[in-house]
């Protein structure tokens, strides 16, 4: 007999089954996944070889467009005598710091670009953009740096005013970038020119050999001796007076070889193995053996053509003179009632924690101008003095009466004088001439050849290669398992909408 | 699609996209091609050349390479003169020294002191001494081949004669030497004794240079010592018998110009000692400023003008008016020598003995009395003693040279700048340059072709693949 009052029994449990007849249970057979990857296994093995390629190319593709531009370097140091205290450092000749925004400045630039072919236009701005110049610390500063830096990390006022009172010196060298891809003027534009890697070594080459064309051009002294003999007239000029203008012309070349560096003094010419200092030398003997002693005879003789036409002449040079002495007199005495008179600045000093104060003079940098003046002032007025007391000697000399054989005997020594004072001059020009094209002279600044070479393409694309190349087969491997989970899916929506496809999806896998 | 089918028309597609990107790095290879000319070497072994100084000790460098004298010779012997000028082979010649591949960090490295090299020499200071040479034929595109090369041959050649003028060793004779006859005794002597002198300095220079030098078993210390000898024996000898004897051509006239020196140098030294009173005046009314510092709780300043420089330049000057001054007064006395000698006074010694038992001498003055052939006597012989002098000079100087010349030989020659045959570089087809070129072009095409390939073989498995299903 059927229960109709179907009651738990005590202590039964009761299971709830909630049948809701709208749910779908979907559930994936992954092991029909694996059978349909392996029945695609073919096509995807394509599909990985395609994205592997793909994978591969797409950075060396990349490479064409990100790859860093080429950048060229050289070391430029400096070849010249500097004054002493100065030597290893970055001064210009005459001691002053070296201003290395010579390097990108414009004449500097025009001159490099001068007959220079480029495959792109390329302007000086673009050019300047792409140019670095890089200082080198000598080994004391860099020594000083590293200190202090460390030192730096303390915090330490003093540490600080150390640093910034810290004396930085930079070797006789800097470094000269140059980068390709020059961007034009215009700042919004695209555009990118790269030159080849010749013609950006070569173009560096160039910039750094007119920059050493430039401070030739600024600090070499390549003055010839003044000429002061062409101009003497032995028609026009008496004996006296012809051998006052040689004498003029000895001691100008005297001077101009004096006023050389000693590196250049000591300089050996190859065509005549004589130094300048043994061609002043043979200047001071001629002035001796030639000159003075010429001298002697005429005036010890009197021998001379017009002799109150140069006593004239004498009397004439010793007014002037006389005049300009009295001139340096004034000034003189101007500036030294002036100095007696100035009122300097006055310090007063205090001690700290002391009641006590005292004053100090302090010089102004008026009253030094006005000492060194008058300095220069003495000196001046010393070199009128004696010109004029050799004049006067001159004019004391002159005496008796001149045969005309004495006169063309003299005139014949005179003659041979100045041969001998001509044949020193065309010397010593050709001396500084050699020296001139010498590298004493041609070269302020040598630099490396300039160097850098493009990573090669593989090299530098290799990591992303080899990213690129992974992310390319899990790409590959996750379509393979898309396309094989794909069907599942679909088969899945089918079997639902159809119970009956269902079953006989059922009795097919029974089956 | 079969596999065989799809290989063939695969191995097709990538054989087109090859030929197309070849066509293409062809053409663009040919539309910009690299520039043609000829290049060389010269390299430079001789010692020295490592710091950059040539066999004459002077720094050296290849502007000699593009100097006017030396590619117009270089024209004319390559029988190209006419045709072109040195302008146009100046603006294509291109010269580069060959240097380490990381120079730039050589020279300029810096070695921390955390490291254990602090103590190394980091900063090295490098010359090139091979460089390249190139001549481009920009300035004639057709100029022949042979040509071109001769071209440079030619200047790598003068050059090298040039470099070995330039840089050798080279003495020249004396050219004040050359009418010594015109000149009195004590004058022809002084020229002689400059001469010797400017010889023996030189020798000695090279000495102490070069003192491994030998020719002959003989160097250049003993050319500096045969010209001491000379000047020590013959020289002196001439002087003694010339300044003992006054022996002169014109006796007044050289007292004449002695007293005339001897007059103008105490003018000079008259002012030079007023400026130099002068200048010490205002060194002693100068008031140097104090040095004073300023002390703050934070730092200690020094506050000072430009007292200290301007008393320095004071006393520069008053430093060279004193130089000046010992100078003058050294040519004073040495022309007072003179013009005592020349005068004729000999002096003779009279011996007395002093109190603590050593002979000492006192001076006194007699006038030596010679007679006219006596005295025409000894002028030929010091005219005869100077001749030789002359004579000898010039022997030594010729040697000297020979000396010269032969350690310039050792130091320069073909293999101590040595130049490499010149060659020939053009934009060939099979060069580096153009298969690069076709790697560029052509790779991409074909990895496209490739893909093309891959994307048409995948459709159409897929589609077979639907079909058998």
């Amino acid at each position: 007999m059927e229960n109709k009052n179907p009651l738990p029994k005590e202590n039964q449990q009761i299971q709830l089954v909630v049948n809701r007849p709208e749910s779908e249970e979907t559930t994936i057979d992954l092991g029909r996944v694996f059978h349909n990857m392996k029945v695609k296994s073919r096509i995807f093995a394509w599909v990985l070889v395609l994205c592997l390629v793909v994978g591969i190319s797409v950075p060396l593709l990349l490479y064409q467009f990100q790859k860093t531009p080429l950048t060229v370097t050289s070391v430029v140091t400096l070849r010249y005598d500097v004054p002493a205290g100065k030597e290893g450092t970055l001064v210009t000749p005459d001691g002053a710091d070296l201003d290395l925004n010579t390097v990108t400045s414009a004449p500097v630039l025009q001159k490099a670009l001068e007959n220079l072919t480029l495959s792109q236009p390329l302007t000086i701005e673009m050019i300047r953009n792409n140019l670095m110049v890089t200082r080198v610390l000598t080994e004391d500063s860099s020594r000083t740096q590293e200190i202090l830096s460390g030192l730096a990390d303390a915090k330490d006022t003093e540490v600080y005013n150390r640093l910034e009172e810290a004396k930085i010196e930079y070797q006789n060298r800097f470094i000269v970038s140059l980068s390709n891809s020059f961007t034009p003027d215009n700042e919004e534009s695209r555009i990118r020119y790269e030159l080849k890697d010749e013609e950006l070594r070569i173009l560096l080459n160039r910039i750094l050999d007119a920059y050493n064309d430039t401070l030739v051009r600024q600090y070499a002294d390549v003055r010839l001796p003044e000429d002061k003999l062409s101009l003497i007239d032995t028609e026009e000029l008496d004996i006296p007076e012809v051998l006052d203008s040689l004498n003029t012309a000895l001691n100008s070349m005297l001077t101009y070889c004096n006023e050389k560096p000693d590196a250049v003094k000591e300089y050996r010419s190859w065509q005549t193995g004589l130094t300048l200092n043994e061609w002043m030398e043979s200047i001071r003997t001629i002035q001796s053996v030639s000159i003075d002693y010429l001298d002697a005879y005429v005036y010890a003789r009197g021998i001379m053509r017009d002799r109150d036409t140069v006593a004239l002449t004498y009397r004439y040079r010793i007014r002037t003179l006389q005049g300009d002495l009295d001139k340096v007199n004034e000034n003189i005495s101007k500036n030294r009632e002036i100095l007696k008179n100035y009122k300097n600045n006055e310090v007063y000093v205090s001690m700290q924690e002391s009641d006590s104060a005292r004053t100090t003079k302090m010089t102004t940098a008026y009253y030094n101008k006005l000492v060194l003046e008058q300095q220069e002032y003495y000196a001046n007025a010393a070199s009128l003095r004696t010109e004029i007391a050799e004049t006067q000697n001159k004019l004391d000399r002159l005496s008796g009466s001149t045969k005309k054989a004495e006169i063309r005997d003299v005139e014949s020594e005179l003659e041979k004088a100045i041969a001998s004072v001509k044949s020193l001059y065309e010397s010593v020009r050709a001396h500084m001439t050699e020296l001139f094209v010498s590298p004493l002279y041609t070269t302020y600044s040598e630099h490396s050849a300039p160097q850098g070479e493009a990573e090669n393409f593989l090299k530098a694309s290799s990591k992303k290669m080899i990213i690129f190349g992974v992310i390319g087969v899990v790409v590959a491997c996750g379509l393979w398992f898309l396309a094989a989970l794909a069907p599942e899916f679909r088969r899945n929506h089918k079997e639902y909408d159809d119970p009956k496809a269902k079953a006989d999806g059922k009795e097919a896998a029974e089956a | 699609m079969k596999k065989t089918h799809w290989l063939r028309n695969t191995l097709i597609t990538l054989i087109v996209c090859g030929l197309a990107g070849l066509i293409i790095a062809f053409i663009m290879f040919n539309a910009n091609p690299g520039r043609t000319g000829v290049s060389s070497f010269v390299e430079f072994a001789f010692d020295g050349a490592a710091e950059g100084k040539a066999p004459n000790g002077y720094r050296f460098d290849l502007n000699d390479l593009t100097s006017d004298e030396v590619l117009s010779a270089a024209l004319k012997e390559a029988g190209l003169d006419g045709k072109y000028t040195v302008d146009e082979i100046k603006a294509n010649l291109q010269i580069s020294g060959v240097y380490p591949k990381n120079i730039v960090e050589q020279m300029t490295k810096y070695e921390s002191l955390l490291t254990g090299n602090a103590g190394k020499v980091n900063a090295v200071d490098y010359h090139a001494t091979m460089y390249s040479v190139t001549l481009y034929n920009d300035f004639d595109k057709s100029i022949a081949h042979a040509d071109l090369e001769q071209l440079l041959s030619a200047i790598m050649t003068e050059f090298r004669t040039k470099f070995e003028k330039t840089y050798s060793v080279f003495l020249a004779k004396d050219s004040l030497l050359d009418n010594l006859a015109d000149y009195d005794y004590p004058q022809q002597l002084e020229l002689l004794e400059g001469s010797v002198k400017r010889y023996t300095d030189f020798a000695k220079q090279m000495a102490e240079e070069h003192a491994e030098f030998l020719l002959n078993g003989e160097g250049f210390a003993d050319i500096a010592s045969k010209y001491e000898t000379l000047s020590s024996s013959d020289l002196d000898r001439l002087s003694g018998l010339v300044t003992m004897n006054a022996l002169s051509k014109d006796q007044d006239r050289i007292v004449s110009q002695y007293e005339n020196q001897i007059k103008v140098l105490q003018i000079h030294l008259a002012e030079l000692e007023q400026l130099a009173k002068d200048t010490e005046y205002l060194i002693s009314q100068y008031n140097k400023d104090d040095i004073i510092y300023v002390s703050t709780a934070e730092a200690l300043q020094q506050v000072s003008g430009n007292s200290t420089q301007t008393y320095d330049q004071l006393v520069a000057a008053r430093q060279e008016t004193e130089n000046e001054i010992a100078e003058k007064n050294k040519e004073l006395a040495q022309i007072q020598l003179k013009l005592s000698d020349i005068t004729g006074k000999a002096q003779t010694a009279k011996t007395s003995t002093t109190e603590s038992g050593e002979d000492s001498a006192e001076g006194t003055t007699e006038t030596v009395t010679v007679s006219a052939e006596e005295r025409e006597a000894q002028k030929a012989v010091v005219e005869k003693g100077i001749a030789s002098a002359v004579t000898k000079l010039n022997k030594i100087t010729d040697d000297f040279s020979a000396y010269l010349k032969a350690y310039s030989e050792r130091e320069m020659n073909d293999s101590t700048v040595a130049i490499t045959a010149v060659k020939y570089n053009a934009p060939k087809i099979l060069s580096g340059a153009f298969l690069k070129q076709v790697v560029r072009e052509a790779g991409p095409i074909c990895v496209l072709g490739f893909i093309a390939c891959m994307i048409c073989l995948i459709v159409s498995r897929v589609k077979e693949s639907k079909k058998k299903a």
